[in-house]
């Protein structure tokens, strides 16, 4: 079996194209210090949980 | 006195090494044999690929931190295992070359009480006809070397979208059964975090191509999180960043060949395709090292102690079972072989199986995601066997002591999208565990736990793999206190 490079993307861009696009504000929080810095904070917690467990 | 000769040092072997150290007193003798000089944080390559770090900013040599702590350093590359020793000498031993620039070629056998074989991934770039930067037409991420020259390759892709050129890269898998897809995912992003920031981003198609079945697969299976009183999948959180960036995905692809400026690969439902490029960054899939091992007669066993993916086989249950009949109890928890002085960590062991489902196509193409052991994983299972073996020579323990399944560990990952401590971003991502067990975690958790697998994208995660970039060479580099890190 043999094709060419029509839409090769097809089959992924079925789904890319309706997957949830951030909203500007969405964008906005991504990249805001103050709630990264409380975020950077909270991630770092989680990966600590993350850590401690299975750790034998 | 005991010897304990750690092969390789990349984050499990150079883990192992260290926790050893510190474990046994100075009469215990630990050699590290590694074919070389520096040791890298391999996770900071995907800057140094884009120009934004260099190859001293990821690396450091080996020798002096060894000396330091007291740990016998043979720059060499092993050949071979000898677990029963030899009809003159019965006591193991492993067979290495030489590969400093004084003594390159030399041939030396290492006796040994205890063994870790921690040699990492062999990158099989002949694996694809025409794939990689030494003689193919692809570049890689994977070593600062090959990494230096992805950005030289970016810089020139640069200056000619500068130059109003349309541009196509393409950024992926370079065979149907690579793993590390988290490496080509940040690489994707930080590129086109780059192009966007030379603002020409209008000029370039960004393409990723990936044996994953689908987005956010990540050799893992994917993820399933529960976010905002919904369970949604790191599929669609994945779908969403690229529709977000405008990156262009193929899927369930197995690259058959690289050619000048073109590459050729099969999809799952059989067909071939052919796609152009300007620029292409292509990983390898991974072989375990070219070990070979022999009885004490010198007859051939490596294939009782490696896979023929060349991987060490550990106390996995290896039986061949579909996917559906897979446990999370298949996976090894004390990474030792048959013989009980003889361990393997990180990437260097036989995984029982792949994690997503793998796939074969009409014509037989096999299109599986390996599994991903690298990072937190890798330096978890070499502490863990450091901790067992310091049991079996300080207390005499007649079994491994400690384990680190990859079925009951959790891990972080940090996938950077872009650098820039103002304009940065990156997928922070956790799962527990790595290895699904559907028996604990059934339904919709799709065999994690839902409270503790979650993904966030943000500049908070960019500042957190920079954070871990210090923390590591840190760590590494056995400073003050380097113990208290966590692998």
């Amino acid at each position: 079996m043999s094709s060419t490079e029509t839409n090769p993307y097809a089959q992924a861009d079925e789904r890319i194209q309706v997957a949830p696009m951030p909203l500007p504000r969405t964008l906005r929080r991504r990249s805001s210090l103050p709630i990264q810095l409380w975020r950077f904070a909270a991630i770092n917690l989680k990966i600590v949980k993350m850590v401690t467990k299975g750790h034998h | 006195m005991a010897r304990v000769v750690v092969l390789g040092a990349g984050v499990s072997g150079h883990t192992a090494a260290l926790h050893l150290r510190r474990q046994l007193p100075k009469q215990h003798e630990i050699v590290v044999v590694t074919p070389n000089a520096n040791w890298n944080w391999i996770p900071s390559n995907i800057w140094v690929g884009v120009g934004r770090m260099t190859t001293k900013q990821v690396t450091f040599p080996l020798a002096p931190v060894y000396r330091r702590k007291g740990i016998t350093y043979v720059q060499a590359k092993a050949v071979a295992v000898r677990p029963e020793g030899t009809t003159d000498d019965a006591s193991p031993a492993v067979d290495v070359v030489h590969t400093s620039p004084d003594r390159a070629g030399q041939e030396e056998r290492i006796g040994y009480d205890y063994l870790i074989n921690a040699t990492g991934p062999k990158l099989n770039f002949a694996a694809t006809p025409g794939l990689g930067p030494d003689g193919g037409h692809s570049v890689s991420v994977c070593t600062p070397g090959h990494a230096e020259h992805a950005a030289t390759a970016l810089a020139e892709v640069i200056t000619k979208l500068k130059a109003g050129q349309p541009q196509r890269l393409v950024i992926g898998m370079g065979h149907g059964t690579c793993t590390c897809e988290g490496a080509a995912f940040e690489y994707v992003f930080n590129v086109e975090h780059e192009i966007r920031a030379a603002g020409v981003r209008d000029l370039a198609e960004i393409v990723y191509l990936s044996n994953e079945h689908e987005l956010g697969d990540f050799g893992v299976g994917g993820m399933a999180f529960a976010q905002q009183g919904f369970v949604s999948s790191s599929q669609t959180w994945t779908e969403s960043l690229f529709r977000e960036r405008g990156v262009k995905a193929i899927l369930r692809a197995h690259v058959e060949r690289v050619e000048p400026g073109k590459v050729f690969y099969e999809t799952l439902d059989g067909t071939h395709h052919a796609l152009a490029f300007d620029f292409a960054m292509l990983l390898p899939p991974f072989r375990g090292a070219d070990l070979k091992a022999y009885d004490h007669a010198g007859v051939d066993i490596s294939d009782r102690l490696f896979a023929p993916s060349g991987f060490t086989k550990v106390d996995a249950d290896y039986t061949p079972r579909p996917f559906e009949e897979w446990t999370a109890a298949d996976w090894p928890s004390t990474y030792a072989t048959t013989y009980p002085n003889v361990f393997a960590v990180g990437i260097a062991f036989a995984p029982p199986h792949q994690i997503s489902r793998p796939r074969t196509s009409p014509n037989g193409t096999v299109i599986a995601p390996a599994p991903p052991r690298t990072g937190m994983p890798s330096g978890v299972m070499g502490r863990s066997v450091a901790f067992s073996i310091a049991d079996m020579i300080r207390k005499g323990a007649t079994a491994p002591t400690h384990t680190a399944s990859m079925a009951r560990m959790g891990a972080a990952c940090i996938a950077s999208a872009g650098t820039g401590l103002r304009t940065g971003s990156a997928a922070a991502m956790t799962m527990y565990p790595v290895v699904p067990d559907y028996a604990r975690f059934p339904g919709e958790a799709a065999g994690r736990s839902l409270k503790d697998t979650y993904g966030e994208m943000g500049l908070a995660g960019h500042w957190i793999k920079h954070l871990l970039h210090f923390v590591f060479l840190y760590k590494a580099k056995a400073r003050p206190g380097w113990f208290l890190l966590p692998e």
